[in-house]
C-alpha cells in the first residue's frame, strides 16, 4: 500500500527543484537587474560629467567619487547575494569559483595599472580618462569572463563575456565622451536581457 | 519498488525532497547538515533518520570534518533520481 500519491509526488518534485535552482543561484535576476541600473547609474554619471567637455579633461571628481559609491554599494550586493546562495556549500564548484574570481579580478585590476602606465608614457587625457579607462576594463574583463566560463563550460557565461567584449569595442569608436554613454545604455541592455533569461531559465520545469 | 514501479527509497516525501535538493548542486559539491535542515525544515533527528535510508541505499554520503557534516548525493543516487523522475512522469502520462 502506498500512501504517496505519483500525482502529488511529481508537483511536490516539480516545486521543490525550482524552489533548490534559486535558492542555489549565486547570481539571482534580482542582482541582474540592480547591476543593470549600477552600469547606467555609474557610466550615465560619468557620460554626464564629460559629454560637454571641449577639450576633453575626463570625469570630474565628483562623478568619479559618485561612480565609486555605486560601484561599492554593487558590490556589498553582490558578495551578499553570492554567500547567502552558497552558504554550507563546499567542494569542487567552490574551489572553482575561487580560482576564478582571481582570473577575472587580476585582469581588471591589471587594466588599470596599465591605464597608469598609458599615463606615466605621455598618453593623452582623451585615452588615459577617456576611450581605454571606460572601455578597457570590459575588453578584458569580458575576455577573462568568456575564458574562465569556456573551461567551466558555461555557454551563458562565454556569450555574457563576449558580449561585454563587443560592447567595449563598439563604444571605443565614440570617442572619449560618448564611450561612457554608450556603455552605459550598452551595458544596462546587456545585463538586463541576461537577468530576463536567468529568471526564464529558473522557472522552466 | 513500489506497485506503481517507483524506487520506496526515494518515493516518500521527505526523502524525495532530500534528493531533489541535494541534486540541485553541482557536481562535486556538499551540504552542510545545517542548511539541509534549515531549507527542509525537519529536526535533527528526524532528517537523520531519513539520511540513514538513503545512505544506507548508497544515494548519499555523508562526510564529517571540522567544520561539520555535509551531505552529498552519489552517482548512483542522481541515476537512481532520474530514474524515479522518469518512471513518475511514465505513470503521469499513462493516467
Amino acid at each position: 500500500m502506498n500512501a504517496f500519491d505519483p500525482r502529488e509526488a511529481a508537483d511536490l518534485l516539480d516545486s521543490i527543484e525550482h524552489d533548490a535552482r534559486r535558492r542555489f543561484d549565486p547570481r539571482p535576476p534580482l542582482v541582474g537587474l540592480i547591476s543593470a541600473v549600477v552600469v547606467l547609474a555609474i557610466y550615465g554619471t560619468l557620460w554626464l560629467s564629460v559629454r560637454d567637455q571641449h577639450p576633453y579633461v575626463g570625469p570630474s571628481d565628483t562623478a568619479t567619487a559618485w561612480a565609486y559609491t555605486i560601484l561599492a554599494v554593487s558590490i556589498v550586493v553582490s558578495v551578499t547575494s553570492y554567500r547567502r546562495a552558497t552558504q554550507g556549500i563546499t567542494g569542487r564548484s567552490r574551489r572553482q569559483d575561487a580560482v576564478a574570481g582571481l582570473a577575472v579580478g587580476v585582469p581588471w585590476i591589471a587594466v588599470y595599472v596599465f591605464n597608469a602606465a598609458l599615463h606615466a608614457n605621455g598618453a593623452g587625457q582623451d585615452i588615459v580618462y577617456g576611450v581605454f579607462d571606460a572601455a578597457g576594463p570590459w575588453l578584458v574583463v569580458g575576455a577573462a569572463v568568456a575564458g574562465v566560463a569556456a573551461g567551466r563550460g558555461r555557454p551563458g557565461g562565454i556569450v555574457a563575456g563576449l558580449t561585454a567584449v563587443v560592447i567595449g569595442t563598439v563604444a571605443a569608436f565614440f570617442g572619449p565622451a560618448g564611450a561612457w554613454g554608450v556603455l552605459g545604455v550598452a551595458g544596462c541592455a546587456a545585463l538586463l536581457i541576461q537577468a530576463a533569461a536567468r529568471f526564464v531559465a529558473l522557472r522552466r520545469p | 519498488m513500489t506497485d506503481d514501479g517507483l524506487d520506496p527509497v526515494i518515493h516518500a516525501p521527505v526523502r524525495l525532497r532530500t534528493m531533489v535538493t541535494l541534486a540541485a548542486l553541482r557536481d562535486g559539491d556538499s551540504l552542510s547538515f545545517p542548511r539541509l535542515q534549515q531549507i527542509l525544515g525537519l529536526t535533527p533527528g528526524n532528517l537523520i533518520t531519513h539520511l540513514r535510508k538513503l545512505e544506507a541505499a548508497g544515494y548519499v554520503l555523508s562526510s564529517k570534518t571540522a567544520a561539520g557534516t555535509s551531505v552529498a548525493l552519489t552517482a548512483t543516487g542522481r541515476k537512481s533520481l532520474d530514474e524515479y523522475t522518469a518512471a513518475l512522469r511514465a505513470i503521469l502520462d499513462s493516467i
